[in-house]
């Protein structure tokens, strides 16, 4: 009598032997935990460690004007968090503290600048920067512009008035004028720390990675027959296809379920509500295992494999802002970026760790990833088993 | 060379698709595009039997028995193992066989009772019966020291004989071995063919492809003979060779025009076939002894310097080169 074996049975056996094989790995291991944790970590530390963007501009006032007085006042006066600024007696002083590395960047209000004001030629307002600090120089110039701006503006009004037969205004009345219009740079998302944005971002990549060595594995199964040893049993294929697919799908949730677990403790991430990311990490699993199933199908060898998983890795990990976020890029880069399951996966926890959204706030992103895995996964349950006995 | 392929029963010899056998393959048909793999091979194993499918590489064996072990749909054709119809999704059938890949066939960064065990409890062993049975297993390989160490860490010849363990784990009714001796050293390749004659004489219906000759006949109860994806004939040992007409070779070294001698020596009485090999010529006779005299003759009168002369019994090797005109490991 032939021995009945459930095929939810062999699926799980094939599951678990995939698993112990991929856990006893140290290429995976590195690839799926230690690579993405070590890479989110450099990023984090790039971009200032856990607590964002970090830097001490110095500001001078060589002009002792009220215009440059109250300038560096309102500056260093202001809570910036990690943004600070300070005061330096001189430009040589600024100079030496940016060379040195003090300083990020510094702004100088050059002596007379006020009163060039009045003048047809009015100075400029100097920065200093370092060729290595460039988000400081950047800052130190919106800075700087900002300055310029109320000057220009100022001048704009003097001539203005003077054109329409009025008396020309003091610098010192100039530089009391409020002017209307402000701009309110109070973001309405919060701020998301590199480390619970690159954690997952680096996490999907190495994810897509460490997950294609299973599709190239499916085919050097096949190439050394021992694909058709356990075919030859009393297996379906389904059954097959379906163990290799739970492994998969294991091998994704606990990798990124351990990135944020040493994000969060070893780099002070926070990713938002523990459900809405649980709900986000099995679904970006589902999302990596169908898209290697696919690529498992219709791959030719375990070059063309490798070499696809690759591909696909990167261009998700590019587009959907693994590298650089979304935000930072062009529109059409921010909307090509939602046709990846990187895009959406990062989106949906961008939204739990900034906006302290819910499990409510990331069922879109969910749908998207369930979608991205479920279309490729079932293309390639119908696939994979007519290839392998097709022969 | 044959015309056509045979079926069951056709061959002499053949048994013919009754209640005791194993293994059924009637009109088994494979192309991959134009190029037909496999064309219309049948053939049957009775229970207990030890059966050889024998032929070149590329002739169609592998292919043969994919069919025969639900890993390939086939064009056409049957395929019944212990009563039940084969094919892909046929469990029931599938669980009758054991197959042993040309490959080695095992996880190599798994030990091999982890390989085993695996493989077991996929052929629906229980924990405990397939505990029992690697253990049985890994004795039978002589391997129980290293069950532990992972078959990466193995020799080729231990890889083998684990190889051919997680085939008999869930004693089937079908061995199905795919030549296994390829690419192994002396003393394992007889250590397996040792095992695999144990297993025969045990009652295990064996299905055995080689392109080696002198194992197929040394294992086999009977031979199928297959070429170019056609089985071209089927047999035992001595029927196959009696399908010569030839109850003697004589092999011929020597040096000269051994074209023109192995044509002279094809005119002869009593000679059926004459052809030349490497440094001389094979000459198939009705009679040896009375061959002789007319082949140095022959060697004499075209020129021909013997080096040295042997009477040979007619191998399987003789048989194909035969039935094809070519050498099985041309």
């Amino acid at each position: 009598m032939p021995r009945h074996v459930s095929q939810v049975r062999a699926a799980l056996l094939v599951a678990g032997t995939d698993l112990r094989r991929r856990l006893r790995n140290r290429s995976f291991l590195v690839q799926g935990i230690v690579g993405p944790i070590a890479l989110a970590g450099i990023i984090s530390l790039a971009f200032g460690g856990s607590g964002g963007f970090e830097a001490t501009i110095g500001v001078v006032d060589a002009d002792g004007s009220p215009v440059a007085r109250d300038f560096v006042s309102g500056v260093t006066g202001a809570d910036m968090g990690d943004l600070r600024f300070e005061r330096v007696e001189s430009a040589d002083a600024a100079r030496a503290g940016v060379d040195d590395g003090d300083l990020g960047a510094a702004v100088v209000v050059p002596e007379g600048f006020a009163a060039s004001l009045e003048t047809g030629a009015p100075d400029d307002v100097v920065v200093l920067t370092s060729a290595d600090r460039t988000i400081s120089a950047e800052v130190a110039r919106a800075v700087a512009a900002g300055l310029t701006d109320r000057a220009n503006a100022a001048r704009l009004g003097a001539a203005a008035t003077v054109a329409a037969g009025g008396e020309l205004p003091s610098p010192d009345d100039l530089a009391a004028v409020e002017l209307p219009v402000r701009v309110d740079a109070t973001g309405t998302g919060g701020d998301v720390s590199p480390a619970a944005y690159f954690g997952p971002g680096m996490g999907l990549l190495f994810l897509f990675l460490s997950v294609g060595v299973v599709a190239r594995d499916l085919l050097a199964d096949r190439r050394t027959r021992l694909l058709d040893r356990i075919r030859a049993g009393p297996v379906r294929d389904g059954a097959i296809v379906a163990g290799k697919g739970l492994s998969v799908l294991a091998i994704g949730t606990t990798s990124l379920l351990v990135i944020w677990a040493v994000t969060s403790l070893a780099l002070g991430a926070d990713w938002g509500d523990p459900a809405g990311v649980t709900l986000l990490i099995v679904a970006s699993a589902v999302a990596v295992a169908g898209i290697a199933g696919l690529i498992a199908a219709v791959a030719r060898s375990e070059q063309s494999a490798e070499t696809l998983t690759t591909v696909v890795a990167f261009v998700f990990a590019m587009i959907g802002g693994a590298f650089i976020p979304p935000g930072s890029l062009p529109d059409a880069l921010q909307r090509l970026s939602l046709l990846t399951p990187t895009g959406w996966a990062l989106q949906g926890f961008a939204d739990l760790s900034a906006g302290g959204g819910d499990v409510a706030d990331v069922v879109p992103h969910v749908a998207a990833l369930l979608a991205f895995g479920l279309v490729p996964g079932l293309a390639a349950a119908w696939l994979l088993p007519r290839r392998l006995g097709a022969g | 060379m044959a015309d056509a392929a045979i079926e069951p029963g056709e061959a002499a010899g053949a048994v013919g698709g009754g209640a005791g056998d194993m293994l059924v393959c009637r009109g088994l048909r494979k192309t991959y595009g134009e190029r037909v793999a496999v064309d219309h091979v049948g053939f049957t194993i009775a229970r207990g039997e030890t059966y050889g499918l024998i032929g070149p590489n590329g002739a169609g064996k592998t292919t043969t028995i994919s069919i025969v072990c639900g890993l390939l749909t086939r064009d056409a054709g049957e395929v019944t193992v212990a009563g039940r119809p084969m094919g892909p999704g046929a469990t029931d059938a599938k669980a009758a066989i054991g197959l042993v890949p040309q490959e080695v066939a095992l996880y190599e960064d798994l030990s091999a009772e982890e390989n085993l065990t695996f493989f077991g409890r996929l052929q629906g062993l229980d924990r405990r019966t397939g505990a029992a049975r690697v253990a049985e297993a890994l004795e039978l390989v002589g391997l129980t020291d290293r069950a532990g160490d992972r078959v990466g860490a193995y020799s080729g010849g231990m890889k083998r004989r684990t190889n051919i363990a997680a085939g008999l784990l869930h004693r089937p009714q079908l061995l199905v071995l795919d030549e296994p001796t390829v690419g192994v050293d002396p003393q394992s390749r007889n250590a397996i063919l040792e095992s695999v004659e144990a297993l025969g004489a045990e009652g295990l219906s064996v299905l055995y492809t080689t392109h080696y000759m002198e194992e197929a006949e040394r294992l086999c109860d009977r031979i199928g003979i297959i070429d170019e994806g056609r089985l071209i004939a089927e047999g035992t040992r001595r029927e196959l060779v009696a399908r010569l007409g030839a109850g003697d070779r004589v092999d011929v070294s020597g040096t000269g025009d051994l074209d023109a001698f192995a044509a002279a020596c094809a005119a002869l009485p009593g000679v059926v076939g004459a052809d030349r090999r490497d440094g001389g010529v094979v000459v198939r006779v009705v009679d040896g002894s009375t061959a002789l005299a007319g082949i140095v003759g022959a060697a004499a009168a075209e020129g021909v310097a013997i080096a040295g002369i042997e009477l040979v019994e007619p191998d399987l090797e003789d048989v194909f080169l035969g039935l094809t005109g070519k050498a099985l490991r041309d």
